[in-house]
């Protein structure tokens, strides 16, 4: 159970992770599929900030009179790089989207398999 | 220093930096767009060859980028694997000479620059995802060429195009997104990103557990990637709705991707001590002989000629899979050479199908017919492909698909053998019932009569790709001898 | 039925993802790998070797500035995809919606709201110009600068009262795509002047000077080049 409450902040993001999947399975709607990954993004980002934190830490920010522990830059510089290519990838599925509905008439994934 | 292990950050510098320039540098002459293309792409290639140069004479190398030693900076690592760029570099060079009278058919001419932005940074994309040491260097390079590669399928026109994209979109961004979540695991356990720092740490870990699920979450990210049954279900729309020149390029080098993503995965985790990589390893083997059998089949019954060689596809990363799943020498470089020989294979078949497709303006088999007294040498160099694809000896196809089959029996298992043998005759019996159709039945379809043969630069690109889907099963030995020290790794854990 | 085999496996998936993630070190303790190796070298060379007070943006401008230029390459790659994607079609008519032309039936901006945006916009670029050039320093950088700046014009594309396409001609299309390939284009230069100045693709200068100089440039291309990126996304998906 000690384990548990440890690494709460890992269980955490696997919640998340869970939800955004479960969104992305269950709906048919390419709108909610799109925001069923972005939650498992976030949950993604949560996990590697997580590893990078230290208790009662600082920012990684070094001035004359900064004093440590500091938490890890590297996470953070990893997940500014994973948000920008998740906003990236859901520019170009809203664009996607707006053209099946355009040229398809309909954002249902059941829907659209009966228009085929 | 020498001068050429530059050449590892510039073979990813150059195609995206010419990629970056294309769409202010041609935004009032659309169409020039293409020789810089041509241009980017051919440097790219003189670098990639001049890489390969030095690794024949010096063995793997690395380079540090921004001067920074791993583990701090990223390193980039050149091995027998990463010389696929050069195979890589040339097929989108042919692939951008068959474009420059494709694609101002088929695309608005304001966006001709942008579809060559695009092929460009998807070749960078590769390169870099190739030659990278670092994991999150490798997943930022994976997201370059996904992006490009969901954007290039949605360049053709119609309302199947964009359904296709989102669907390859949607599977792929989810496949990047569990190889990022298992570099987030082996960062925690590790503290590094490095592959060969984390190969060296991971065994110092307190728990196998995470260490499983990375294993797990990154096998079945790139196998989607690859299209691997069962997650290839992304593949047959994407690669059957994208223009020509896209299916080609998609077919033949981005699936690849995925290959060599699993590569260096096993290369990574195979140095673990306590972790025993054959579940997987049969797992894969499993899966490919479905994939072989399943694609093999589900091509019998496609009417849509791309449809069948999207098909085709499934079927060969199955072959592929199989020889890297046996992981015994023969079996693992007959996998390894055969990702260069597909890879030439499959542009050839869908340039030349989208070639017969462009002219005649069918793209249904039973249509084509008598079509290849109208366009003899696009027909002829599909008719050699597809025998190849089907692994006729001495074609390119061949080598491969002798060699994992050997691997199969060498390691006691005639059963995949069979899977193998049968695999082929079924790609050969729709490979000899298309070209049956394309050359001994009368035309059916009056545009079949009306059509003319494909303008140079389509049949040079597809002529000379042809011509090596043929002569690269004479060069198999080689090829063979070549690969051999780059599995050895991998064998180790057969 | 999908509902139900889909909680299943997100159970049996949860319990495979739980189980792993108790057997990593513990977060939030020092002595775990994530600490001790790459993260501990980069915080003992500090300054001196990052060239940056703030070690995120010396991790992304400096150790690893190959992932960064995947990164702005990434998202202009984006914008050219929005922009070859979209529909070449027009809207499909289906019954029950009617075509609703925008410009007849927009819903008239309070001017109260226009006047507070308009007010506003010169202080947010002020604020989006320093995140960019301290970015070095203290928390902020070209991404997070880039992100309120192409907020800010995306805000006022919103209030300015134009819907129509005429206001892609606030800048000269050439002009444009250049500034919107600003990233790549910015860190393919230093890739190039890394290899004359200091012998490596993607190093800065040694020279302290030098170095602040190249990666305020980085930032400023980053942080424009975004913003641009931005705003053309916006306007795509917009007119798209």
């Amino acid at each position: 159970m000690n384990v548990l409450l440890t690494h709460v902040d890992y269980i955490a993001a696997v919640a998340i992770f869970l939800v955004g999947l479960y969104i992305l399975l269950v709906k048919q709607n390419l709108l909610k599929k799109i925001l069923g990954l972005n939650i498992m993004e976030t949950a993604v980002f949560a996990f590697i900030v997580t590893a990078g934190m230290t208790d009662n830490g600082v920012p990684p920010l070094l001035g004359p009179d900064a004093v440590g522990p500091f938490a890890s830059p590297l996470p953070h510089a990893l997940v500014l790089t994973g948000i920008v290519v998740a906003v990236s990838i859901t520019a170009l599925a809203l664009a996607l989207i707006v053209r099946v509905k355009r040229e398809c008439g309909s954002v249902e994934l059941n829907e659209l398999g009966k228009v085929e | 220093m020498s001068a050429a292990a530059h050449g590892l950050a510039l073979v990813v510098l150059v195609p995206i930096v010419g990629g970056a320039l294309i769409p202010a540098l041609f935004r009032r002459f659309p169409t020039a767009a293409w020789g810089f293309a041509l241009a980017s792409s051919a440097l790219t290639l003189a670098i990639s060859i001049s890489l390969i140069r030095r690794l024949l004479a010096e063995g793997p190398f690395s380079y540090a980028a921004g001067g920074w030693p791993p583990p701090y900076g990223v390193a980039l690592h050149f091995d027998r694997f990463g010389a696929a760029i050069a195979v890589f570099s040339m097929i989108t060079l042919l692939v951008l000479i068959f474009s420059r009278r494709y694609i101002p058919a088929v695309v608005p001419i304001a966006r001709i620059p942008l579809y060559y932005a695009l092929v460009m940074i998807n070749l960078g994309g590769m390169n870099g995802f190739l030659v990278t040491g670092d994991l999150f260097n490798l997943f930022v390079f994976m997201e370059v060429f996904s992006v490009s590669a969901y954007a290039l399928v949605a360049m053709a026109r119609g309302p199947q195009a964009g359904l296709a994209a989102i669907k390859y979109l949607l599977l792929g961004a989810v496949s990047s997104l569990l190889v990022l979540f298992a570099i987030g695991l082996i960062f925690a356990q590790t503290g590094t990103l490095n592959m060969a720092d984390a190969a060296g740490r991971l065994d110092a870990a307190a728990s196998i557990v995470p260490t499983a699920l990375a294993l797990g979450a990154l096998t079945i990210g790139f196998m989607v990637k690859a299209a691997l049954f069962p997650l290839h279900v992304w593949l047959p729309d994407a690669h059957a709705s994208a223009p020509a020149p896209v299916s080609a390029l998609l077919s033949a080098v981005v699936v690849k991707a995925g290959v060599i993503g699993i590569i260096r995965t096993l290369q990574t985790f195979s140095d673990h001590g306590s972790l025993q990589l054959m579940p997987l390893q049969s797992l894969l083997i499993w899966l490919g002989a479905i994939a072989v059998l399943w694609g093999a089949v589900a091509a019998l019954v496609q009417s849509d000629l791309k449809r069948l060689l999207a098909y085709s596809t499934v079927t060969n990363i199955g072959y592929i899979f199989i020889g890297l799943g046996i992981g015994s020498a023969t079996a693992a470089s007959g996998a390894a050479v055969h990702i260069i020989n597909h890879a030439v294979i499959k542009a050839a078949l869908f340039l030349a199908a989208g070639a017969l497709i462009h002219q005649s303006g069918l793209r249904h088999i039973d249509d084509l017919r008598g079509l290849g007294e109208r366009m003899p040498l696009s027909a002829l160099a599909l008719g050699v492909a597809l025998l190849a694809v089907a692994g006729v000896p001495p074609t390119a196809g061949f080598v491969g698909k002798w060699q994992i089959g050997l691997g199969a029996l060498e390691t006691g298992r005639p059963l995949l053998m069979g899977v193998v043998i049968v695999g082929g005759l079924l790609v050969l019996t729709y490979g000899v019932r298309i070209i049956n159709t394309l050359f001994f039945r009368p035309p059916l379809h009056v545009r079949v009569v009306t059509s003319r043969e494909a303008p140079p630069s389509m049949l040079a690109a597809i002529l000379l790709l042809a011509a090596s889907s043929f002569l690269l099963g004479l060069a198999g030995k080689p090829m063979l001898d070549f690969v051999a020290p780059a599995i050895l790794p991998l064998t180790d854990t057969g | 039925m999908r509902k139900f085999l889909a909680l299943v496996l997100i159970a049996a998936l949860g319990a495979v993802l739980i189980a792993a993630v108790v057997n990593l070190p513990e977060p939030g303790t020092t002595d775990s790998p994530v600490h001790t190796h790459v993260s501990a070298g980069y915080i003992k060379g500090g300054h001196e070797a990052g060239g940056a007070d703030n070690l995120v943006t010396a991790v992304l401008l400096n150790y690893r500035a190959i992932d960064t230029f995947g990164e702005v390459t990434v998202i202009f790659t984006a914008l050219i995809a929005v922009l070859a994607a979209t529909s070449l079609a027009g809207p499909t008519e289906r019954s029950g919606t009617q075509n609703i032309d925008l410009k007849t039936t927009r819903v008239p901006v309070s001017p109260v709201v226009s006047f507070v945006v308009r007010l506003m916009a010169p202080f947010i670029a002020t604020f989006a110009l320093f995140v960019m050039l301290k970015g070095h320093e203290l928390p902020g950088g070209g991404f997070q600068g880039g992100v309120v700046l192409g907020a800010m014009l995306i805000l006022l594309a919103l209030f300015s009262g134009r819907t129509d396409k005429t206001d892609d001609e606030e800048l000269p299309p050439g002009l444009r795509n250049w500034i919107r390939a600003a990233g790549p284009l910015v860190f393919g230069a230093l890739g190039l002047t890394g290899l004359v100045f200091s012998g490596w693709l993607f190093s800065l200068p040694d020279h302290p000077f030098w170095r602040e100089m190249v990666m305020i440039g980085l930032e400023l291309g980053i942080g424009i080049g975004g913003a641009a990126v931005l705003v053309g996304l916006f306007r795509a998906l917009r007119e798209g």
